[in-house]
C-alpha cells in the first residue's frame, strides 16, 4: 500500500504533504493526554502490522489494519498512521520520507471510515469495518498512480486487485478482534 | 573516407576474460581474422605481468590469480596495436558482522522503541 520515493510528480508531493501536515497538526493539538497511550499503543500495532507478510502466488502482501485502528481510535487514527509510516520509511524504507504525506493519506483517511463503520447499526459492520478501508485505500492509491502518468496503469491495476485478498484477510482479522473487544466490554 | 575504412577495416580489438585463476586473451581484426602470432603483454600498475605471443587463433591464456585491474595489448604488424582493461570481478566485502534478519528485527524493536518514546513525550508536554 506504500508509494515508494521517486516516482511520484512534484506536484502530487507538495500537495498530498500539505494537506497531511494540515491534518496531522490539528489531530495531533486536539488529542487529549488521556488517549496518547492508547494512540502510541495502535500506532506501534500498525507499524508492526506491516511485517506480517502473506504470501500470495509469486508475491506477497502485508497488513494494514488501518480499518480496525480507525474503529478504535476513529480521528486520533490519523496521528497514530502517519508516526507510524515515520518510522517505516526512516527504518525500513517502506514508502519514504517525501512520500510520507501522500501515503497517510491514502491509509489514515480510509481509516475513518473503520471508525463510521463500527459506529452504525449494520449487520456486517465489523466484518466491514476491516474490508472497506482497505478497499478504498486501494482505489485511491489506483487514482493516484494513474493521475501520476499513463505508465503505472498497468502497476495500478494489478497492485488493486493484489489488495482483493487482503480485503477479506483484514475483514476477518477486524471481526474477531472486535467481537473480542466487545465481549470484554472495552 | 576511402582510407577511413581501410583504416577500420584494420581495427585490431582485444578480448581478455578470466576464468579459475586463468586469463585468457583474444586478438582479432574487424572481420573476424585473427591477429596470429601476435605479441601482448599484461601490465597492472605500469608493471609487466606478462608477455607471450598469440596463437594461430589470435588467443594465449596464461595461469595467473589476479585481484586488481589489468590492462592488455597487442602488438600486431605494420604498427597496428589493440588493448583492452580487464577489471576482475570481486564480491562486495560485508559491511557488518550481524545477522540481516538479527539487524532487522533489531531495527523493529528500536523504531517501536521510538515510536513510544516520542508518544511518551507527546504525552509529558500535552500534560503541562
Amino acid at each position: 500500500m506504500h508509494i515508494s520515493e521517486g516516482i511520484l510528480n512534484t506536484p502530487i508531493i507538495v500537495s498530498s504533504s500539505l494537506v497531511a501536515i494540515v491534518l496531522v497538526s490539528y489531530f495531533a493539538k486536539i488529542l487529549e493526554v488521556n488517549s496518547v497511550g492508547k494512540t502510541g499503543s495502535l500506532s506501534a500495532l500498525f507499524f508492526v502490522a506491516s511485517f506480517i507478510h502473506i504470501p500470495l502466488g509469486p508475491t506477497s502482501i502485508h497488513l494494514v489494519l488501518s480499518g480496525l485502528i480507525g474503529a478504535l481510535l476513529g480521528f486520533e487514527a490519523i496521528l497514530a498512521i502517519f508516526i507510524a509510516l515515520l518510522f517505516q520509511g526512516l527504518f525500513f524504507g517502506y514508502g519514504g520520507i517525501s512520500t510520507l504525506g501522500i501515503n497517510t493519506l491514502i491509509i489514515a483517511i480510509p481509516a475513518l471510515l473503520g471508525y463510521f463503520t463500527y459506529n452504525t447499526d449494520w449487520r456486517f459492520k465489523l466484518f466491514l469495518v476491516g474490508s472497506v478501508p482497505i478497499v478504498i485505500s486501494s482505489l485511491l492509491l489506483f487514482v493516484i498512480l494513474v493521475i501520476n502518468g499513463d505508465e503505472f496503469i498497468t502497476s495500478a491495476k494489478l497492485i488493486f486487485l493484489a489488495n482483493i485478498p487482503l480485503c477479506i484477510i483484514e475483514g476477518i482479522i477486524s471481526y474477531f478482534t472486535l467481537k473480542f473487544l466487545q465481549r470484554m466490554d472495552f | 573516407m576511402i582510407f577511413a575504412f581501410q583504416l577500420f577495416a584494420h581495427k585490431l580489438n582485444v578480448f581478455c576474460n578470466e576464468d579459475n585463476e586463468t586469463i585468457y586473451i583474444k586478438g582479432y581484426y574487424t572481420k573476424s581474422s585473427p591477429c596470429i602470432e601476435c605479441e601482448y603483454k599484461v601490465i597492472q600498475y605500469n608493471q609487466l605481468l606478462h608477455r607471450g605471443k598469440l596463437d594461430k587463433n589470435g588467443t594465449a591464456s596464461f595461469k595467473q590469480k589476479i585481484t586488481k585491474p589489468i590492462t592488455v595489448e597487442v602488438q600486431a604488424e605494420a604498427g597496428h596495436r589493440g588493448e583492452t582493461l580487464y577489471t576482475p570481478y570481486s564480491p562486495p566485502e560485508k559491511s557488518s558482522s550481524i545477522h540481516p534478519a538479527i539487524l532487522q528485527n533489531l531495527n523493529l524493536l528500536l523504531s517501536l522503541a521510538l515510536i513510544y518514546g516520542f508518544f511518551e513525550i507527546f504525552r509529558r508536554i500535552k500534560s503541562r
